[in-house]
């Protein structure tokens, strides 16, 4: 039956992406908006546990099943090997291409074993039709714990060295992988505390798969300074580089792009530019679910539809619990500065780690429902009147 | 987005997945002059100053040229002038502000001086614009005099650090362009900087511009200017220079007329643009030339062997404007018996 259950999974494996289509489709889910009390996470899964030790039960299984190794192996293709890629036109100095070589070549089999380790618990949790995505959910959260991890103060020193180096975010290539760009943030940096912090980084990939406490900073908040930016026509106290002001302060509404929606790049120039430390660098650089999938985070955060606000890797994975919107009303009743506050979300298979990757899962559809909502009952009658509100994301 | 589609991008985003995936030896060190253009721009867009400073000081010693026979420090030049503005003001700006603010960290590198002065410069030409005077409104020419005039008081301020290096005089040749100052005393300036060495070459492409019909130039004064540039070198260096600088004018403002309205004479292309092409025999750009000039001026036991030596790989930029259509035009004309 588990191999049958598995083989089941494959399909869901093969259609990862269509699967988000699909599984969101399915569930008439609708967020809530509550002025007060919180809720609860619902429980990472509904079917109550098979008895452990039952005389009848199968016995546990050792090795994953063949029509899931399939589908590991494609994810392992497609969304985790390039992520440790090197290639040729990187522009990283012979001891850097080395040094990331050498990473790739130890780290890759790691990862592989971690994804069958994952895929066996999995399957022995309830629920194991949902296996594959628990696995899939777990590898998504390793890579986001992967961007908050440091190996302590040493490197943090490095970190903070190279974020006072101008140009620390340039990329190094036109399709650099996340490994080759956080070694090559760390290119300008002396040689000797290059050397640490490539130690460093070859020590935080070798802690893949095992529990560990990373920083829960939170990002510095860079992306509305430049929205504040582009709404005053003030210059920056701080000049921007560039291609900041070009993409994102133009005076052609057409080529503005959403600061909330920057690639990796970018973003990391914004938050080196807003003086991020290296905690709330790591934070606002980490991936997230989305990026694993190699979606888009708008694509993957807007609402399904008119009538599913569910976004769909949130629905995919199972993302739910309780996000929290502050903002400002005004005297016309209008929400002016929404932001995302606090969020409380659990996420099938991760039991043991904050959900980091799926934290922002339900920001953007969060967004669209405030601004879809009528605020004139907490209006002022002048001036602007701060807000705050709970959002209960379900899937029930 | 419809299922349909978010079917689609999972497909692309496999692609790009095993694309990604693809990974393969390092290739040995290019040639600096190879890349330089684009590291120099990309340097600029990122506000990489550290990156400029290194690329200039390789630039310097690397007198290497690029397949197509551009210098690294003529090519560095180019890409920090790459302007991606559009219409974007807070993008110059931007650079203005970022530029400033590394001369202030470092007051003692010209470099740093230098690009601060083309950041101002190419304010003040964004305010123009490039097109003919007559498309420009009379505000935005105050506002071009006003950057330049700031600009230029800049160069005049900081001219003990700026001009240890010579790299600070295509940006004060712009400001007198734009500021209308005799062309000859552009050249003085030019002249006054020259280092007898192959960047030479740089300063004697960027005065030609004044030279220019389009700005009034003469094409007398263009060809003592050229003539200037190959004066004490040898022969085939000489040649070389000729053929650059007519090659030049002819994209920037001759065009067809180049051998009807300047002094440029079809022999000495002729020789010149060979003498290009046995430095830099892989160039596509300079294999395309000697046949487009060779076309320009009829010139069929040139044009055919230049054409055949293109083969199925034409560079349409070495074809002038409209560059594909020149390419089968001269084609056709150069096969007929």
């Amino acid at each position: 039956m588990r191999w049958k259950a598995a083989a089941r999974l494959s399909l869901v494996a093969s259609l990862f992406c269509a699967g988000l289509a699909a599984a969101a489709d399915k569930v008439p889910a609708k967020p809530v908006a509550r002025p007060t009390a919180k809720v609860a996470p619902k429980p990472a899964a509904a079917v109550p546990a098979p008895p452990a030790a039952a005389a009848s039960a199968p016995a546990p299984a050792t090795a994953v099943p063949e029509g899931a190794v399939t589908e590991l192996n494609r994810v392992f293709k497609n969304s985790v090997t390039p992520r440790f890629a090197v290639r040729a036109d990187d522009r990283l100095d012979p001891d850097m291409r080395a040094a990331a070589e050498a990473m790739q070549a130890q780290h890759l089999p790691r990862v592989r074993a971690l994804m069958d380790r994952w895929m066996l618990e999995e399957l022995q949790q309830p629920d194991p039709s949902r296996a594959f995505k628990r696995m899939l959910a777990r590898l998504s959260n390793e890579f986001a714990i992967w961007g908050r991890d440091s190996t302590g103060p040493a490197q943090d020193a490095a970190l903070a060295q190279a974020l006072q180096m101008p140009g620390m975010c340039r990329p190094v290539g036109a399709y650099a992988s996340e490994l080759v760009l956080r070694l090559g943030r760390l290119r300008g940096l002396p040689p000797e505390v290059r050397q640490q912090a490539v130690q460093a980084e070859r020590e935080l990939l070798a802690r893949w798969g095992q529990p560990r406490q990373v920083s829960d900073a939170d990002p510095l908040a860079a992306e509305e300074t430049l929205l504040q930016l582009r709404a005053t026509g003030q210059a920056p106290k701080k000049p921007l580089p560039p291609l900041l002001a070009y993409y994102y302060l133009g005076e052609v509404d057409d080529n503005r792009r959403d600061p909330l929606l920057m690639e990796s790049t970018t973003r990391c120039a914004l938050h080196h530019w807003a003086g991020a430390d290296p905690a709330q660098f790591r934070a606002a650089m980490a991936m997230d679910a989305a990026d694993v999938a190699m979606l888009k985070r708008s694509d993957a955060g807007r609402p399904m539809a008119d009538d599913n606000p569910y976004p769909s890797l949130a629905s995919y994975f199972g993302v739910q619990g309780v996000v929290t919107l502050d903002g400002e009303v005004n005297a016309d009743g209008r929400l002016v500065r929404p932001r995302i506050g606090k969020r409380d979300l659990s996420v099938p298979g991760i039991r043991d780690a904050r959900p980091f990757a799926f934290e922002g899962a339900l920001d953007l559809a969060t967004l669209a429902k405030a601004g879809g909502m009528d605020w004139s009952v907490w209006a002022p009658k002048q001036g602007v009147k701060k807000v705050r509100r709970e959002f209960d994301w379900s899937l029930k | 987005m419809s299922v349909k589609h978010k079917l689609l991008a999972w497909a692309l985003a496999l692609l790009q997945g095993l694309a990604l995936a693809q990974v393969s030896a390092p290739t040995a060190s290019p040639v600096l002059a190879e890349n330089i253009e684009d590291q120099a721009a990309d340097a600029m867009f990122w506000g990489d100053w550290d990156e400029l400073e290194r690329l200039f000081a390789a630039a310097r010693s690397d007198m290497r040229r690029a397949r197509e026979g551009n210098l690294a420090v003529c090519s560095f030049g180019v890409g920090v002038n790459r302007d991606y503005s559009d219409e974007s003001l807070a993008y110059h700006d931007a650079r203005v502000a970022g530029t400033l603010d590394w001369v202030r960290r470092r007051p003692d590198l010209p470099l740093a001086h230098a690009v601060h002065l083309k950041a101002l410069v190419a304010l003040a030409w964004f305010h123009r614009g490039r097109g003919f005077a007559k498309t420009v409104s009379e505000q935005r020419f105050a506002d071009f005099r006003a950057s330049l005039n700031e600009a230029l008081a800049y160069a005049k301020a900081n001219a003990a650090v700026m001009t240890r290096d010579n790299y600070h005089v295509p940006a004060l040749l712009s400001v007198m362009l734009g500021l209308n100052v005799d062309a000859e005393r552009q050249l003085e300036v030019a002249r006054r900087n020259m280092r007898k060495d192959a960047s030479d070459e740089c300063l004697y492409r960027v005065a030609l511009a004044s030279l220019l019909p389009k700005w009034g130039g003469d094409p007398r004064q263009m060809e003592a200017w050229i003539r200037e540039s190959m004066r004490g070198q040898p022969e085939a260096v000489a040649l070389t220079r000729y053929a650059r600088l007519y090659s030049e004018a002819s994209a920037a403002d001759y065009a067809q007329g180049l051998f009807e309205n300047s002094l440029a004479r079809w022999p000495l292309m002729r020789d010149g643009l060979r003498a290009i092409l046995k430095e830099s025999p892989d160039s596509r750009y300079w294999k395309g030339r000697l046949a487009y000039f060779a076309c320009m001026v009829k010139d069929r036991e040139v044009a055919v062997p230049a054409l055949e030596a293109i083969e199925a790989n034409p560079e349409f930029d070495a074809w002038g404007d409209t560059g594909q259509r020149n390419y089968q035009a001269c084609k056709r004309w150069a096969l007929q018996s």
